[in-house]
């Protein structure tokens, strides 16, 4: 593996990222050995904000080179290639715009080989349902930071039970305000407390 | 208010002689010298949703109206039982004054206002953004507001909270632009050569961050300015950057790219106002007592973003050092019981919850001041009076 690449990624080093994926793919590396790189990268950055090491700043950082190593090598990766890990769809829910643990999470789940879909912030629970109809995740995962907008993941477990998705997606939960009784309460089959656990609560889930 | 130190005087002077019970303000003016009779409890009356105090009274009618927000904090006051109640205002980030400024809320009836788009777009934005000559639209409310209950009830505190520079600039910027600004002059400024720092230029400007910086600096002062010149006092005040902590940067992060711009808005404003920094354990608390300017803000020791349990209690084995500590500094052990844990938690955990801090204070003979972090809906007043009670009935020293 290239690791010069993938510490590239993990020190979010945007500014030499493309030189050396162009230079690596001009020397004859495969690209789907240099997306192992850039992967490794992304998980090494999320592993170092798992262990408080790592934070914001730094995952928009790893996350940037990775999207910049990524726009050259995905033409050139063969169908298959990219192997997920599992499909998460995530958002925030209706009236809260909230969206740096959603995107922690995010950030998390991707560095780890998860494909996600991110649909947002302010997402009403038919948006969640038609997502989960679109996408077809194994996992839909909802954040709220208010104690009044948390409510309505409720409301999104109602509607997907009444369109007959409930048994077909596993829904995990986070948030400030959102508790593992709450989960419990509304029939939430996961509840993460912060964004460092979503690896380990998305694979418990499949 | 009234004359502090008269206040104060006649409070030592009750408790060291046991004359009758010490009201609120004077078991919190006791405990800036020593232990007072009991631990101490507040509430920020703006953390109780409304809905659960008086359904006449939402969000909407809340930004609009500064007597609702007057009548609402007095009907509170009135029905919850902690010995101090602040924190007048149902607004959200509204009232600190970016409204004013291009930052545009959204408001609900029943949801706190919250920022959906921001001024700073593009770097030429920033010259566009002038510091306010004098306090208009929700600021001016706030301080009206804030006035108002400093005339009613003299022998109140009513602490101003003024948003720091970081903070600001989150609501001026946004929270997806700023760490990437921040990061992206952070790569500039500790660049090992002009090649690369001419490289990271053609990725993005690295001025931004330091000249939004450099215009919510002069902003804050502003603000606490004109709360001055407004005629409100600035006892017990603070400048609030709760945004430019962990996990959103780094200690170091906020120290080399944030603190510096903190410490000029405290200094120019004759250091009157707390500047507190939090923290996600005792030990950081600690460091942070060496600092000229954190070492001196009330509140240094809270397990406000201390890691919690899943059902949102602090874990335990937090509270002993901060009690330590507090002790050793000579303030307080803020402990914030959070919304989630008030919401969930049977009256038997609540009590076992209280019981259990107030009992270690005691142990320790440090202060301890609980308060309430949210009083959300599924809650109640009457649960956050339980857990007031419970203080009374454990927090004796």
């Amino acid at each position: 593996m290239n690791t010069a690449i993938a510490q590239a990624v993990e020190d979010g080093d945007l500014y030499n990222i493309e030189d050396m994926v162009n230079s690596a793919l001009a020397a004859g590396e495969s690209p789907k050995d240099l997306l192992d790189a850039l992967m490794a990268g992304l998980k090494a950055c999320g592993d170092r904000f798992e262990q408080g090491e790592y934070f914001l700043p730094e995952l928009m950082g790893a996350g940037d080179a990775f999207k910049a190593g990524m726009g050259l090598l995905a033409p050139k990766l063969a169908a298959g290639d990219q192997v997920s890990q599992g499909k998460v769809v995530l958002g925030t829910v209706h009236g809260d715009v909230h969206d740096i643990g959603k995107n922690l999470v995010g950030f998390m789940l991707s560095s780890s080989g998860f494909t996600v879909v991110d649909i947002g912030v302010d997402v009403t629970a038919e948006a969640f349902v038609q997502a989960v109809k679109e996408h077809q995740p194994q996992v839909l995962g909802m954040s709220a930071l208010l104690t009044t907008t948390m409510l309505g993941m409720e409301d999104v477990i109602q509607a997907l039970k009444k369109e007959g998705l409930r048994g077909k997606v596993k829904v995990l939960i986070g948030g400030g305000p959102v508790s593992k009784k709450y989960a419990e309460d509304i029939g939430a089959d996961a509840y993460g407390n912060d964004a460092a656990q979503a690896v380990s609560l998305v694979r418990s889930l499949l | 208010m009234a004359n502090t130190m008269l206040t104060l005087g006649k409070a030592l002077l009750k408790h060291s002689l046991h004359i009758g019970e010490l009201t609120g303000l004077e078991r919190f003016m006791v405990s800036a010298v020593t232990l007072p009779d009991r631990a101490m409890t507040l509430l920020g009356a703006t953390n109780v949703e409304p809905e659960l105090v008086d359904p006449r009274f939402d969000y909407e009618l809340l930004e609009k109206s500064a007597e609702a927000n007057l009548d609402l904090f007095e009907i509170v006051r009135q029905k919850v039982h902690a010995d101090m109640v602040v924190s007048p205002v149902w607004q959200g980030l509204m009232f600190f004054g970016t409204a004013e400024l291009g930052t545009v809320f959204k408001v609900d009836k029943r949801r706190v206002p919250y920022s959906v788009d921001y001024p700073i777009k593009k770097p030429e934005d920033i010259a566009s953004i002038k510091i306010p000559q004098q306090a208009t639209g929700h600021l001016k409310m706030y301080f009206d507001i804030t006035k108002e209950l400093q005339r009613r009830h003299p022998d109140s505190m009513f602490m101003l909270i003024f948003d720091g520079p970081w903070d600001l600039a989150m609501l001026l910027r946004g929270d997806g632009h700023l760490p990437a600004d921040m990061r992206l002059h952070k790569n500039y400024t500790e660049a090992k050569d002009q090649a690369t720092r001419d490289k990271i230029r053609r990725f993005g400007n690295p001025d931004v961050y330091p000249a939004i910086m450099e215009l919510t600096t002069q902003v804050a002062i502003r603000h606490i300015q004109l709360a001055a010149e407004y005629g409100l006092s600035l006892m017990g005040s603070s400048l609030v950057d709760q945004y430019a902590a962990k996990p959103i940067m780094s200690r170091e992060d906020y120290f080399k790219y944030v603190h510096p711009y903190r410490v000029r808005v405290w200094e120019a404003t004759g250091k009157k106002i707390g500047a507190g920094y939090m923290v996600p354990s005792p030990q950081e608390s600690e460091q942070n007592m060496k600092d000229p300017m954190l070492g001196k803000s009330m509140g240094g020791f809270s397990n406000y973003i201390y890691p919690q349990t899943p059902e949102g209690l602090t874990l335990p084995e937090y509270d002993r050092p901060s009690l330590d500590m507090a002790k050793k500094y000579k303030q307080s052990y803020s402990y914030f019981i959070h919304g989630k844990y008030l919401r969930d938690a049977t009256e038997s955990q609540l009590d076992a919850a209280v019981q259990r801090i107030c009992q270690m204070a005691v142990e320790v003979r440090a202060n301890l001041m609980v308060t309430l972090a949210s009083v959300p809906p599924g809650a109640s007043l009457e649960k956050a009076n339980y857990v007031f009670k419970l203080v009374e009935k454990y927090g004796r020293y």
